[in-house]
């Protein structure tokens, strides 16, 4: 049955696949720019650049392009960044690559839409009240989807949240999705697992029924080729990227992380989330993969203490055509079964280097009331997530 | 799920769906900085008393300037000048649109002239012409069917240049729908059942069309799903909150994939009837979905199958084998159209033959079929269809969805390769 | 300012020769074709008079132009034409122009795509469309015209071999 009310929105418009790049000039030139200036690290500026000069050949626009951000970037990057924007002219903004990038890309876009002092004032919460420049997402393969959302963190006192943040375009291009290593793909994977999962879980929204849906089945589907195939020799013209398969997996992945960041910027945070960023500050595990070890206990906690429906995860989850032959009974057991299979198979791949536990990924155990204190809220006490992180630390399912 | 090597999807639209949500309109409008705004309706909306609930949901922080509600049937573009001035004399800094398709044009054209400030709409129609945010729009649809409320296109007639204008630009897209289930609740059983049916095809279409993608593919099953799941019994309790509210909602989300994917031979052949003999559009895409599928069926068979799922559950989906879905789901559209020509006495025809107008009189005469085809070899949503249709393949469905029997896909067993059929 | 850097990706000289050269022959083949086949030259006479469409790729890409004079006679105007065409098919991007021109993506799959936007009059566009795929049977090879295409029209052996000769050969020589 549907909720009382609903609502979505994604202001982003996503184009995914085959010379997606191409499109770029004419798509910006659509919103009204013509002269975008790029924003990026060395690594991606090494590898991408090329690509993104040839499918702006013959588009007759200039492009600039800086590759100073890094992990630590902060205001001074933004205050030499504006400084660039404005002394030659640009009129949008590109970001290419994940994270940060992503992040100093949106303050940036703050303050050359309006005031420089702007920054503090409209930090918060919806406090921008109108459109920024334009702004165009290109992801890598660890993209997280964080980069989609109306996220930006400047640092600890100062980050921002609109969806006036959020880009005009997303723009998926198999030349930019280019391999790396499987743990950081599969936190990225596992963290739009996690969010798209845990929205899809929590009442009937059809219209954001179709993005969690996608991420679910193409992480489910995609991810352990993916990983696989970074474990494979080489074959001489790998380089290319001739194998359309392979490429066509990595870029199912980005898309899952694209619309996990979507679906974020429409609901509150669900449990999992918020223990995997606090799991991940206790241990070196990165937050993604402590989401995807909660996440099969925080759902049958769900289905449990909610008498929630649960069944018709399985359908994300397998496809179809195996949802509908399995009896309806067998669907929530057999669609968490199914993501602890893959979280288990990555242990053994990875050589152990993807937990499967929280105590693989070396988390005390003293740490677990700590944790479920931080993160205790309305509809999960702390005893309550104390429960989830207890079995998550052993790997023991949760009983109806 | 089946992946396009390229893909694009956009539907910057902010849904808000519920029982009682109109009254979320006000802070809606503050958010954008809108002080002042202006009501486009019409006359049949208006004496349903929809605008009356409206109003009542706007609080004191939104005057409201202007109520008009002389939007005719096809948004004339007199009609958009007029509403112009009298939304720049009344100081308004924004539009709600209360109605169905028509209202929703004419809200986008009004909305052309006074953000672009502009007294020629004419410059602004092509790809491409809009290049900025127009002024904030709220559409509020009083019929479960067209999605306009979600698209990006508009048309407007000028009747002095005898021409009609259309516009297509993302630009154009309402900033917000509200789907409330109060605004459909007095729609009459025969124009539930057509408009849902219209909705129902805008799935069907997409997910069968060659623009499908992901995400259109979704919001196309979970559509229909919704469709099936509520409209016999909404038809039967007309006052149904809940299933009023389904409706909308998949309305709302087939509107996305459709204007997402485009639609193809259905509408073609649907718009072709409608400007030929008047035939209201949800009439016509009920009665031609399932001859659509069948004509496609040796290209896309394979997805018109899946839908049986959404159309008839997960149990009869299993139980039947892969070959044999597509001929069961076509069956099942046959059979729900049936069952809503039942409910509403004979008010929702299944083949064009049957289609009458209020005196009785059939309404698409056999001769008439030629120029239908005829007509529709420049409809645009033709270049969408899988499979090429010229004029004599139109006009041999037609012959069919005008007695009501079953497409005979043999005739075209020489001139498409059914290949991909015997491998089914 | 070690990390900023400004591009000027340039142009594509060859690509852009070959993409006018084969504009040029499409249009002339269209020209060709309105004399030589029925179909073609049925559609042309359902259009009116003066009437006018282009074919080619934005940012001022390569363009070709083919129009009816008031005679009704259908002439290729070149990629210089001064008329405003009727119906405009634009392609966003060179590179996707050379994609449809080398065979890789067919107009249908490219439209689905939206790698192209049609302005002007839908049902004339509709026309030129249709025109477009003939003219694309009589000049590709068979395997090659039925990717481009969505149904391999069933023709006469006489259109097959006399026509498709006579049309290659008028849009070489040019009458
Ligand atoms: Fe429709």
């Amino acid at each position: 049955m549907l909720p009382e009310s609903f609502n979505f929105m994604c202001p982003s418009k996503t184009g995914s696949g085959f010379r997606a790049l191409d499109q770029l000039p004419s798509d910006l030139v659509a919103i009204n720019a013509s002269h975008p200036l790029i924003i990026t690290d060395k690594y991606c500026s090494g590898k991408y650049t090329k690509t993104i000069e040839n499918a702006f050949k013959c588009s007759e626009m200039t492009l600039g392009i800086y590759n100073g951000i890094k992990s630590n970037s902060g205001i001074e990057t933004v205050s030499e960044l504006a400084k660039i924007y404005n002394n030659n002219g640009f009129d949008s903004i590109i970001a290419l690559g994940h994270g940060r990038i992503a992040d100093i890309a949106k303050i940036l876009n703050i303050v050359v839409s309006g005031k420089p002092d702007d920054l503090k004032e409209l930090a918060g919460v919806d406090k921008i009240t109108s459109p920024l420049k334009p702004f165009v997402y290109i992801p890598v393969l660890n993209s997280d989807g964080r980069e989609a959302t109306g996220d930006a963190y400047l640092d600890d006192e100062i980050s921002f949240s609109s969806n006036f943040l959020m880009p005009n375009i997303v723009c998926i291009d198999p030349r930019i999705i280019t391999e790396e290593s499987p743990y950081k793909v599969i936190n990225s994977a596992f963290r739009a697992l996690t969010i798209a999962s845990e929205s899809y879980t929590e009442g009937d929204n059809p219209l954001s029924g179709a993005y969690e849906h996608i991420a679910i089945e193409f992480v489910m589907t995609n991810l352990k080729n993916v990983v696989e195939n970074s474990y494979k020799e080489k074959k001489r013209f790998s380089k290319l990227n001739l194998d359309t398969t392979e490429s066509k997996e990595r870029i199912c992945l980005v898309n899952a992380s694209i619309m996990s960041g979507y679906i974020y910027s429409n609901k509150p945070q669900g449990i999992s989330e918020k223990l995997g960023y606090a799991i991940s500050k206790k241990c070196r595990v990165e937050p993604g993969i402590a989401m995807g070890i909660v996440l099969p206990y925080s759902l049958e906690y769900k289905a449990n203490r909610k008498n929630y429906d649960l069944e018709k995860f399985m359908l994300p989850i397998a496809g179809l055509d195996i949802y509908c032959s399995t009896p309806a009974g067998q669907r929530f057991d057999s669609a968490i079964g199914q993501i602890r299979y893959l979280q288990n198979e990555f242990y053994s791949i990875t050589s152990t280097e993807v937990p499967r536990t929280l105590e693989d990924a070396g988390l005390d155990e003293s740490m677990l009331s700590e944790i479920a204190k931080e993160v205790a809220c309305d509809d999960y006490h702390e005893a309550t997530c104390f429960f989830i992180l207890e079995h998550a630390f052993y790997g023991k399912p949760v009983l109806p | 799920m089946h992946l396009p090597e390229y893909y694009e999807f956009c539907c910057t639209v902010k849904t808000v769906a519920g029982h009682d949500v109109l009254e979320s309109i006000p802070e809606l409008l503050s958010k954008m900085n809108s002080k002042k705004t202006m009501i486009i309706t019409d006359k049949g909306v208006e004496l349903a008393g929809l605008v009356k609930i409206v109003t009542d949901a706007i609080s004191e922080n939104i005057e409201i300037g202007a109520i008009e509600s002389d939007v005719p049937p096809d948004s004339d573009v007199r009609v958009v000048n007029n509403l112009s001035k009298i939304y720049v004399k009344n100081g308004c800094d924004s539009i709600i649109a209360v109605g169905g398709g028509s209202v929703l044009d004419t809200a986008k054209g009004v909305n052309i002239i006074v953000s672009e400030n502009s007294d020629d709409l004419m410059k602004f129609t092509g790809a491409g012409a809009l290049k900025r945010k127009l002024r904030p729009l709220v559409a509020v649809p009083t019929t479960s069917g067209t999605g306009s409320e979600v698209t990006s296109v508009a048309v407007i007639a000028d009747p002095e240049r005898n021409k009609k204008m259309a516009f297509s630009s993302l630009y154009l897209l309402p900033d917000i729908a509200v789907l409330d289930s109060r605004m459909t609740l007095t729609l009459p059983d025969f124009l539930t059942s057509q408009t849902a049916m219209d909705a129902l095809t805008h799935a069907a279409e997409a997910y069968t069309c060659l623009s499908k993608n992901p995400v259109s593919d979704i919001h196309a099953i979970n559509a229909i799903k919704l469709i099936t799941e509520n409209l016999l019994n909404v038809i039967k309790n007309p006052t149904d909150k809940e299933g009023r509210l389904a409706l909308a909602t998949a309305a709302n989300i087939a509107g996305m994939s459709f204007s997402n994917s485009m639609v193809g031979m259905v509408h073609t052949l649907g718009h072709s009837i409608g400007a030929v003999c008047h035939v209201p559009h949800g009439t016509c895409m009920s009665i031609l979905l399932p001859y659509g599928l069948e004509y496609n069926m040796h290209k896309t068979g394979e997805y018109t199958g899946e839908l049986l799922y959404p159309l008839a559950g997960d149990k009869v989906y299993s139980k039947t084998p892969k070959s044999k879905r597509p001929e069961k789901a076509i069956e099942y559209i046959r059979d729900l159209n049936q069952k809503l020509c039942d409910a509403t006495d004979g008010r929702h025809p299944v083949c064009l033959k049957d289609v009458l107008d209020r005196d009785g009189n059939m309404m698409v005469p056999e001769d008439k079929l030629p120029e239908i085809a005829k007509t529709a070899l420049g409809d645009g949503s033709i270049f969408y269809n899988p499979e090429e249709l010229d004029f004599d393949d139109i006009l041999k469905v037609l012959k069919f969805a005008w007695s009501g029997e079953k497409l005979d896909r043999s005739l075209w067993i020489h001139k498409n390769s059914f290949k991909n059929q015997e491998s089914l | 300012m070690g990390n900023f850097a400004t591009l000027q990706p340039g142009g594509r000289p060859l690509v852009r020769f070959y993409l006018a050269f084969m504009l040029w022959f499409v249009g002339r083949a269209i020209q060709a074709a309105a004399l030589v086949d029925p179909n073609v030259r049925k559609e042309f006479n359902d259009l009116p008079d003066d009437f006018s469409f282009s074919l080619g790729a934005a940012f001022n890409g390569p363009q070709m132009a083919i129009g009816k004079d008031s005679n009704g006679k259908v002439k290729y105007l070149g990629k210089n034409s001064n008329i405003v065409p009727q119906v405009k098919i634009t392609i966003k991007s060179m590179e996707a122009l050379f994609l449809l021109f080398t065979f890789r993506e067919s107009t249908p799959v490219a439209n689905s795509r939206e790698r192209m936007t049609v302005e002007g009059n839908l049902s004339h566009a509709c026309a030129c469309v249709r025109i477009l795929d003939i003219v694309q049977v009589y000049l590709l090879p068979k395997p090659i015209a039925k990717l481009a295409i969505k149904r391999y029209p069933k023709w006469s052996l006489k259109k097959h071999t006399i026509n498709r000769l006579l049309i290659n050969l008028r849009a070489i020589i040019g009458f």
